[in-house]
């Protein structure tokens, strides 16, 4: 098991900011997300347990399809944490390029030396992990809702295997790349964050294509929350690389290597 | 099983060659090469030049339209008209022709036929398909809405779903409960329903792409004459269900075309993005490329089988599993191809909403995300789910028991 001396956030706590995070992320404000976060006390929590918090908000940002703009603002402060510098917003471009982005929404692209936006990308994926796989449980879970309410043959199509099972395979696909997204919030390596993201895409778009034969015709058509799900997957999934290009970075470098780099303390 | 077509078949392609080629502009690159309303404007066209040269329902008797000619020489016309990229008809044709014009000809009384086939061939009439509800899906026969006899009418209740292009139908043939005392499958009547009809409603359902592909039809004490009622009053059932063979057989011969087609569009793809040389491209357009192959031999079995026998047995549901899913597969990978910029709208959005784009359309991303997020993603849902395919093929073919559970009148 882990043994470290990091501070944490204890359970009730979590239970806590997940709610305020829920009110945040869904609310109809059109004040800009850190300015709401701030009210909550953000800084706090994320000095205490940056892994924690920034996890929890992406993932419920994931699961409510949250469209606040969270993930510049995250990219900022990796940035000024990595470098000083400060922007409002940070947005990643071709290896060794970024976009500053400060306080009036003016726009400035700048060169990293490598090291700085390798780190960089390997913050952004793991933020966009958790965010996949915040939609990727939210979905399961629904579909799970709608087999147990939707009859046919007399019966709530949840009775059927066919539907179980690919459920099932979905959930166990969405509770290992949760594990995942938690150890790469950890480990803070680059190497688990892009393990991490190419296993989220890969789960959350295996967890909607499940869901969506569960749904049927309903989930191809605006009258249901899911087709927003799906689209945001595939856009997602294509943000630092889709999970197949970065299943053949993966690859690529166990055999350049020759090493199999450990993940968490397992 | 035996590639080759006939002696006949072969003179009568010749003879669909030579009208493609009389008849087709000189510079036709396919449906997908024009535009939305240029895309439009030929298809009402072309379809009245088919109606005009007998090229619509060749297998109907020539008293109404047609040239009273077998289902190989419909085969090698929707094969040739395939190969060049021409419609056979316009969309919305496809519950008009293959469904109702067939339905009523095997089962239509000689007055129905004289009063509607005319409109089915000329194009004047689009009838679209009331069958799903919103309780009835894969459970088709667990229809409710409710036609009441009244007098020489038939007074009809209820709801359907998910009809397909009811906002151009004029008219709806529905599946309507006629006997609620019988059994589930019996009990169920086959009624055309003219449009508009004070007492029925359609309503557009967006869909994930943004279209009005899919509708709503509500019936509310909407009164049609009973003998608007195709087949036996009761037996709707089996006048629904004997269409599927011809269906299924026409299908099998144009299927690999269009998705041989489609695989050429993403093998251009992967040049075009310069990802021709990438193993793992190149490994999923080989893996893409052995199943159009099976798929073509599989529509050979199929359509030789439909040919022999009249009828096609549960294979297909081996062939309806095989495309549909092949397709989410090859679509994805255009996607994939697409890259970061994929999911970014630009182009053209394609007209079909069922298997591949039109012929000739361009890789742009409208394209892609269409025919990925609605043609292909939803093969495996609409004409019977995969899961249906499969106990399909578990029971029919593999003779396991019947699942237990499911209540089977």
């Amino acid at each position: 098991m882990r043994n470290d001396t990091r501070t944490t956030l204890d359970p009730d706590m979590i239970d806590m900011l997940r709610s305020s995070l829920r009110h945040v992320l869904t609310d109809e404000s059109t004040r800009p997300l850190a300015d709401r976060l701030a009210d909550l006390g953000w800084k706090e929590v994320v000095d205490t347990d940056p892994a924690t918090a920034l996890r929890t908000l992406f993932e419920i940002k994931g699961d409510t399809l949250s469209g606040a703009d969270a993930l510049g603002p995250s990219l900022a402060s990796k940035y000024s944490e990595l470098t000083g510098a400060s922007s409002a917003s940070v947005s990643i471009g071709r290896p060794g390029h970024l976009t500053l982005v400060d306080g009036s929404g003016a726009e400035n692209e700048v060169s990293v030396d490598e090291a700085t936006w390798a780190a960089l990308q390997a913050h952004g994926r793991w933020l966009v992990a958790c965010e996949l796989v915040g939609i990727g449980r939210h979905v399961i879970a629904s579909a799970v809702e709608y087999t147990k309410d939707r009859v046919q043959y007399g019966k709530p199509i949840g009775v059927f295997q066919a539907l179980q099972h690919r459920l099932a395979s979905a959930h166990a696909m969405v509770v290992g790349a949760g594990h995942l997204i938690t150890e790469a919030g950890l480990d803070g390596d680059p190497w688990t964050a892009t393990v991490a993201k190419c296993m989220a895409g890969q789960t959350a778009e295996f967890a909607c294509t499940q869901a969506q034969q569960c749904y049927g015709a309903i989930g191809f058509t605006f009258e249901h929350e899911f087709p927003a799900y799906l689209r945001r997957t595939y856009t997602l999934d294509r943000m630092f690389g889709d999970w197949r290009t970065l299943e053949h970075e993966i690859g690529s470098r166990l055999q350049a290597t020759r090493l199999v780099p450990r993940i968490g303390s397992l | 099983m035996d590639l080759r077509f006939p002696d006949e078949a072969e003179a009568w392609r010749a003879e669909v060659r030579s009208f493609l080629a009389a008849n087709l502009p000189a510079d036709w690159r396919g449906l997908g090469a024009l535009d939305r309303d240029e895309a439009e404007i030929f298809s009402n066209a072309w379809r009245r030049t088919l109606a005009e040269h007998r090229m619509i329902g060749v297998t109907w008797p020539v008293e109404y339209g047609g040239r009273g000619l077998t289902k190989l020489h419909q085969v090698v016309l929707a094969q040739e008209f395939a190969l060049a990229g021409a419609p056979i008809y316009r969309i919305a044709d496809t519950t008009n022709i293959k469904m109702l014009g067939n339905t009523l000809l095997a089962w239509g009384t000689e007055e129905q036929k004289a009063r509607y086939m005319p409109g089915i061939v000329s194009g004047d009439a689009t009838w679209v398909q009331g069958y799903s509800e919103p309780e009835a899906g894969s459970d088709l026969a667990g229809l409710k809405l409710r036609a009441e006899r009244d007098g020489d009418d038939w007074v009809l209740n209820g709801q359907k779903i998910w009809t397909s292009r009811g906002m151009d139908g004029t008219g709806v043939f529905t599946l309507a409960r006629t006997d609620p005392n019988a059994s589930k499958h019996r009990g169920i009547s086959f009624i055309l329903c003219e449009l508009p009809n004070p007492g029925i409603e359609v309503r557009p359902i967006r869909t994930l792409t943004g279209d009005d592909e899919f509708c709503e039809v509500f019936y509310t004490d909407a009164r049609v004459p009973v003998a608007n009622t195709i087949g036996p009053i009761d037996e709707g059932w089996k006048v629904a269900n004997s269409l599927l063979g011809l269906e299924r057989g026409e299908e099998a011969a144009t299927n690999p075309i269009f998705f041989r087609a489609e695989l050429d569009r993403i093998v251009q793809l992967a040049r075009d993005v310069g990802r021709a040389d990438d193993p793992v491209i190149r490994d999923r357009l080989a893996w893409c490329h052995t199943k159009v192959e099976i798929m073509r031999i599989l529509g050979y079995r199929i359509l030789t089988q439909v040919l022999r026998d009249g009828r096609i047995g549960p294979e297909a549901s081996i062939s309806k599993l095989y495309w549909s899913e092949y397709h989410q597969v090859a679509t994805e990978l255009a996607i994939d191809l697409l890259g970061a910029q994929a999911m970014v709208r630009e182009g053209r959005k394609p007209f079909k909403h069922f298997r591949a784009d039109e012929p000739g359309a361009a890789n742009s991303t409208n394209s892609w995300i269409d025919v990925l997020l609605m043609n292909a993603r939803s093969g495996t849902v609409y004409a019977g789910t995969s899961q249906v395919q499969r106990n399909i093929i578990a029971e029919n073919i593999l003779d396991l028991p019947k699942e237990p559970r499911l209540e089977r009148p």
